[in-house]
């Protein structure tokens, strides 16, 4: 991984050439990437953007190039984050040996709107023609010499999953400075483009490919006001199911794994401290968030076959309708979508919304959409709630529930945006919202390997810093003050009975005092102190509760500590001697961790998008209110129940 | 102004550009142009114009750059397109070898190729070209007529003057048989 802080563009190996990859959303380009690169490519951001950074090395007959594949664009005009992107780095022109544009052959129309801005760079430029065999199949037409002579430049043809053309590729990378230039650049003004693109496509004897038949079938289906929506709704409950019964069986041997090598710490780390910290924080803390990789891995292989396929951006398009009565539009839905793997992703799509009003009411409800943080705290809870067993056939209960949080989240979101969106008053003008949708493809695997891994490896990096620091610091306030023999003599505690002294360290510790000191507030949730800990560490990263809580289980029952933590009853208080995690309390619990604002990185990227704290504040303040009231709700009407 | 136009190389002349454009003028060389590629003419900026159907010739005076001008022409062009006023000299054999020229080595380049040949311009006047087949299909006289049908049909479509084309040998050996025989023209 790299970080470029010098400018967009810096070269990674001097010498070497640069090409960049250039083109729309679903124009094959990430699946040239992978061909051209094979699985060398390197990951990184953008300084000041989290958009990823894609680069690789690429083997020519004139020696190693660096290909990057910039964000996907449809133009140069920066509307989004992606396409600033990509607008910098054309800027930076020195720093590129050529561009390669990467356009869809069944959408050339649209794609040379592309061509002709980037060709305004005056780099060498090469069209790589994508989706050949797609226009053919459905009765298009297009003469790629042709079109090569009505540009000006080398234009290479390629269908996917043959090597031929990634081959010839290769070749002309060897050397951008050979390639056909064009005698100056296409037109700026849009008519002018309309009517040189128009010229171009005549010349090339390009005939638009007949709307796909398979995907108008399946479109009058999925794209149906009732039976789409049916659909949608069912594909997203099934979804949740598989992550339950999919991912349980690797979960459990992950955790028989860490319990192993926590008996290991344990029984092999000689001084009292270290042992402690290893097993209680290390593998207790840490290890118990690991523990939800195969769901994180799940979480993303499904959503990236539903983006593989196209179904995606189908789901975008009912949800518009749904959005509308928020008086949002489907830009913003697009925005809330990518919140459900980060809400830190969403807030920064959110401008592509022209509307200044729409953008800030947006950004308000990003946080309540599901992000896959939330994810290895609502498995453990879940878990905790009903028994795997419960369901009826394939339909496990687990998750039933797990599908009802997210439409939770869903509908609060849509809630959250209605009531900005009047508070902060009427945008004035509604822009029309476009959406491509494109032809439903088989994805591809390597493609969804390559986005799932990515994931798994920001998952695991955020493990290793945010939440790693945050647990040595918990792991620090749960074990101090250090208690010498003569305190523990004085509390009546026998020094020689370890479970005894970690108790008594625990119950005394200074993350005590601040768990007992916030009991006025999460008294009425049903919470204790220990949650409340979790709770108040769970504001650095929301997967941090998961490993506080795992820390405290493990101190208290090294050998079973799942089974400490079901059985943790409250030590003191009105509640003393009853357990803490009854159904009410873990109710209010999810809840809670559905409209909490537990994420400072999501605080700070509200700042930076809208230049001031005000905003931040307030999502904070109103997350934090509504938190609390519905958490309250939630144990009060579970405990009617129960 | 929506003009639909785009210009292309013209192989080995780098001063000269062909506007592919919807143009429906006598063929030929411009004599006079309406808007400013008229006094473009007149000044040498442009040093030569020749009209098609479906295009224009442009020959940039050898000083400037298409770099610099090239927008300024695509704009003038557009607008004049669309005005009366062009006097165009009728016929011209220069204008028939360069399109001569560009069916064989664009449009049907591959198609000549996968006859086995490579087929070159060997003269022409304003109304009849003569090619030099250079041993394509010489094994196949039915694909050959076809070819020599394909090359006539593409060339007269953006040169309507044209009357007859006419094929050479390719130097090896005499005229002999009929491949030397001029084939008649379809001319209007």
């Amino acid at each position: 991984m790299t970080h470029h802080h010098h400018g967009p563009a810096a070269p990674t190996q001097p010498g070497v050439g640069r090409v960049a990859l250039v083109g729309s959303p679903n124009a094959g380009k990430t699946t040239l990437f992978n061909g051209l690169t094979g699985l060398r490519a390197k990951t990184g951001n953008y300084p000041g953007v989290t958009v990823a950074r894609y680069e690789g090395a690429v083997e020519t007959t004139a020696g190693p190039v660096v290909v990057e594949d910039l964000p996907g664009a449809y133009s140069l005009d920066p509307i989004s984050p992606d396409e600033e992107i990509v607008a910098a780095v054309l800027d930076e022109a020195d720093s590129l040996s050529g561009v390669l544009l990467v356009i869809d052959a069944t959408n050339l129309r649209r794609g040379l709107g592309l061509v002709a801005q980037v060709m305004q760079a005056g780099l060498p430029t090469a069209v790589v023609l994508t989706f050949v065999d797609e226009l053919v199949r459905r009765g298009g037409r297009v003469d790629h010499e042709a079109l090569s002579r009505a540009l000006g430049v080398n234009v290479i043809p390629v269908v996917a999953g043959e090597r031929r053309g990634v081959e010839a590729l290769r070749e002309v990378l060897a050397d951008p400075g050979s390639w056909d230039e064009p005698p100056f650049a296409p037109p700026t003004e849009p008519d002018a483009v309309t009517g040189w693109a128009g010229s171009v496509l005549k010349s090339a004897h390009y005939s638009q490919p007949d709307p796909d038949s398979r995907t108008g079938r399946l479109d009058s289906i999925l794209l149906h006001p009732i039976w789409g929506t049916v659909i949608f709704f069912a594909t997203m409950y099934l979804f949740f199911q598989t992550i339950f019964v999919v991912a349980a069986p690797l979960q459990g041997w992950i955790e028989e794994g860490f319990a192993w090598l926590g008996e290991i710490a344990r029984t092999n780390i000689p001084i009292g401290w270290l042992s402690s910290f290893v097993a209680d924080a290390l593998i207790g803390g840490v290890g118990g968030v690991l523990v939800f990789l195969p769901q994180i891995a799940l979480l993303f292989v499904l959503i990236s076959l539903l983006e593989g396929t196209g179904y995606l951006s189908r789901a975008a398009y009912l949800m518009d309708r749904i959005m509308s009565t928020a008086g949002l539009e489907g830009r913003a839905f697009v925005a809330l979508l990518s919140s459900l793997a980060c809400a830190i992703p969403g807030i920064m799509a959110t401008r592509t919304l022209p509307s200044a009003k729409d953008r800030l009411a947006t950004m308000m409800a990003a946080p309540l959409m599901t992000c896959s943080a939330r994810l290895p705290v609502y498995v453990l809870l879940v878990g905790m709630l009903v028994s795997p067993e419960l369901g009826w056939g394939p339909f496990r209960a687990q998750g039933t529930i797990m599908f009802g949080l997210y439409l939770l989240g869903a509908a609060s979101a849509m809630t959250a945006a209605w009531f900005f969106k009047r508070v902060i008053g009427r945008s004035s003008v509604g822009l029309p919202f476009y959406m491509e949708m494109p032809s439903y493809r088989l994805p591809k695997l390597k493609t969804v390997g390559i986005s799932v891994w990515d994931s798994c490896k920001a998952f695991l990096r955020k493990v290793t810093s945010i939440i790693l620091l945050t647990t040595v610091v918990l792991w620090t306030l749960l074990n101090l003050p250090v208690r010498s023999t003569s305190d523990l003599l004085e509390a009546g505690v026998d020094p020689s009975d370890q479970v005894a002294v970690t108790a008594y360290t625990l119950d005394h510790s200074a993350a005590a005092w601040i768990g007992h000191a916030v009991e006025p507030v999460f008294e009425p949730l049903g919470f204790d102190w220990r949650v409340n800990v979790g709770v108040l560490s769970s504001l650095a990263a929301r997967e941090v509760f998961v490993s506080t809580l795992g820390q405290i289980a493990s101190a208290s029952d090294p050998e079973n500590p799942a089974e400490a933590l079901a059985t943790m009853t409250h030590d003191s208080g009105p509640h003393e001697g009853e357990p803490v995690f009854t159904a009410p309390t873990i109710a209010a619990l999810l809840i809670f961790f559905v409209y909490a604002m537990q994420c400072m990185a999501t605080l700070g990227v509200m700042r930076r998008e809208t230049g001031t704290w005000k905003w931040s504040l307030i999502a904070f303040g109103y997350l934090s209110v509504a938190a609390w009231l519905m958490a309250l709700l939630a144990h009060t009407v579970v405990g009617l129940f129960v | 102004m929506k003009s639909t136009l785009h210009p292309q190389r013209v192989d080995g002349e780098p001063f000269a550009l062909r506007w592919v454009a919807e143009v429906d003028l006598p063929v030929g060389r411009v004599v006079n142009a309406p808007g400013t590629i008229g006094p473009m003419l007149e000044y040498g900026v442009l040093t030569k114009v020749l009209v098609e159907r479906g295009g224009v010739w442009t020959w940039l005076d050898g000083a400037q750059k298409w770099t610099e001008h090239g927008p300024r022409i695509r704009d003038a062009l557009g607008v004049s397109l669309e005005l009366d006023g062009w006097e165009v000299e009728e016929g011209s054999a220069e204008l028939l070898r360069l399109i001569a020229t560009e069916v064989l080595e664009g449009e049907l380049k591959s198609y000549v190729a996968s006859h086995g040949g490579h087929i070159t311009v060997e003269g022409a006047t304003a109304t009849s070209l003569r090619l030099d087949f250079g041993g394509a299909c010489e094994d196949c006289p039915a694909a050959g007529a076809t070819l020599h049908d394909r090359i006539e049909a593409a060339v007269r479509a953006r040169y309507p003057l044209l009357e007859s084309v006419t094929r050479v040998n390719d130097g090896h050996g005499a005229t002999s048989g009929w491949l030397g025989l001029p084939v008649p023209g379809r001319g209007r």
